[in-house]
């Protein structure tokens, strides 16, 4: 724990201000009963930890540090209820369950503290020595799970086996017939003929992904040449492709 | 003063690691018998003790390792940058608490710091400090972590048990209950404990 003095947050009134205790103090002071709960000076102690807080973690455990500070003081000045009495034995016998709960959670809490500062110690001194720089490969390398055993390297370098004996796959690709510009040609004499077409008409029923593509492109290049444009008569209405080329005006 | 040949082997081995080697790696080196190379090893430590070098073997992470000496941290810092910045209060607790329960859950990580750790803990498991072991068999299956060989060489400890032996920790904290076959190494690089330098 830290080496602050204990029982040091009870400001004598009249005596010289002592230095303000730490939150690690504080607690120590309410364990051991050096200190009440309602001698406890929050305002002081947030005054503190805003000067002490590194970063937005620290900032956030020592509002929670802060927030059990004030629920023990709250406790401690709000009147204690009266328990029921117990069958055959004294009333107020047993122990507040949250109260105990609350203590129980500050000194897990605390426990796990003093251990966090233990490994600040051993961090701090294993800092002091250096060893040789291990590669930058291996550096980079993710930590291998201790459950597991096995990395992401592993598992490629097992696939990379399974690569090698794998038959590779070979089929013949036929080239497809369809170009955008026969379509192109077919849809300008339908449209031509028919004046307009609904656009769900344009595709063949069968067609396939290719063939819709191929139409599709084709629809654009007659609307980019002028031949054909696409039109809406009325809202919600289907869509229609029409022609405006050639003696499209006498129609 | 010098050292024997076994010993002279052990520290080329040593110097060119760089990374802490197990004893049975280095008993399989120098083709010996892992008693006979433990005391080369205590041969060459003394050596580097008694003459002054700015070494010093150390047993660290299940193995030994060549380390500079703490007198001469800032010369060799003027060189060498630090391997990594200290780790925030916030995420020395979440390692605290993987290390005295693993393998723990995140939920019982916040349990016990009150507040969420999700960042913290992520920023162990970047590290390396913390992995994945597996999963706990609650309603979830939520992931069970525990620290790795990189934890103990960051701390500069040999083993966990060293870490609870030194601690002068209330109960609450060294009450390790690890969970059945979870400390079961795969490989010998893996795993918070593959191999126990005290012979």
């Amino acid at each position: 724990m830290g080496s602050d003095d204990r029982g040091g947050g009870v400001p004598e009134k009249g005596a010289c201000q002592a230095p303000e205790p730490g939150l690690e103090s504080v607690w120590s002071g309410l364990d051991a009963g050096t200190l009440a709960p309602d001698d406890v000076r929050v305002e002081a102690l947030v005054g503190q930890q805003r000067e002490v807080a590194a970063d937005l973690e620290d900032a956030t455990a020592a509002v929670v540090q802060l927030s059990r500070v004030l629920e023990a003081k709250a406790r401690a000045l709000l009147p204690t209820p009266v328990a029921p009495e117990a069958e055959g034995g004294e009333p107020g016998a047993e122990p507040d369950a949250d109260d105990a709960d609350l203590a129980e959670r500050v000194a897990a809490y605390q426990a796990f503290a003093e251990a966090a500062a233990l490994l600040r110690s051993y961090e701090e001194s294993r800092a002091l020595r250096f060893g040789r720089p291990q590669p930058e490969s291996k550096t980079r390398r993710p930590a291998p799970s201790p459950a597991g055993a096995v990395s992401l390297e592993d598992l490629l370098t097992a696939l990379s086996q399974v690569w090698e004996r794998a038959r590779p796959r070979t089929r013949d690709v036929t080239r497809e017939r369809l170009t955008v510009g026969q379509v192109v040609a077919r849809l300008r004499t339908r449209l031509s003929r028919l004046g307009s077409i609904e656009f769900e008409e344009l595709f063949p029923s069968d067609a396939d992904r290719f063939e819709v593509v191929v139409t599709f492109l084709a629809v654009l290049e007659l609307v980019r040449l002028g031949e054909a444009r696409a039109q809406q008569p009325h809202p919600f209405q289907a869509l229609r492709l029409a022609w405006s080329g050639p003696e499209a005006e006498s129609r | 003063m010098g050292i024997g040949p076994v010993a002279a082997q052990l520290e080329a081995l040593l110097f060119v690691a760089a990374e802490p080697l197990p004893l049975p790696r280095l008993s399989a080196a120098v083709g010996l018998p892992e008693r006979q190379v433990r005391t080369a090893l205590v041969e060459l430590a003394a050596h580097l003790e008694a003459g002054g070098h700015g070494i010093a073997l150390s047993e660290i992470a299940g193995g030994f390792q060549l380390l500079t000496r703490p007198e001469h941290a800032a010369v060799v810092a003027a060189l060498q940058a630090p391997r990594s910045a200290p780790l925030s209060k916030a995420a020395l607790e979440t390692l605290a608490i993987v290390a005295f329960r693993q393998p723990v859950t995140r939920a019982t990580i916040e349990e016990l710091r009150g507040v969420q750790s999700e960042g913290a803990l992520a920023t162990l498991v970047d590290r390396g400090l913390v992995a994945e072991a597996g999963r706990a068999d609650s309603p979830g299956r939520p992931f069970l972590y525990a620290t790795t060989r990189q934890f103990l060489e960051h701390c500069g400890l040999r083993s966990l048990e060293e870490l609870a032996s030194l601690a002068n920790l209330p109960p609450a904290v060294t009450q390790v209950q690890p969970l059945p076959g979870w400390r079961t190494p795969a490989r010998g690089a893996a795993g918070p404990e593959a191999a126990t330098p005290d012979a």
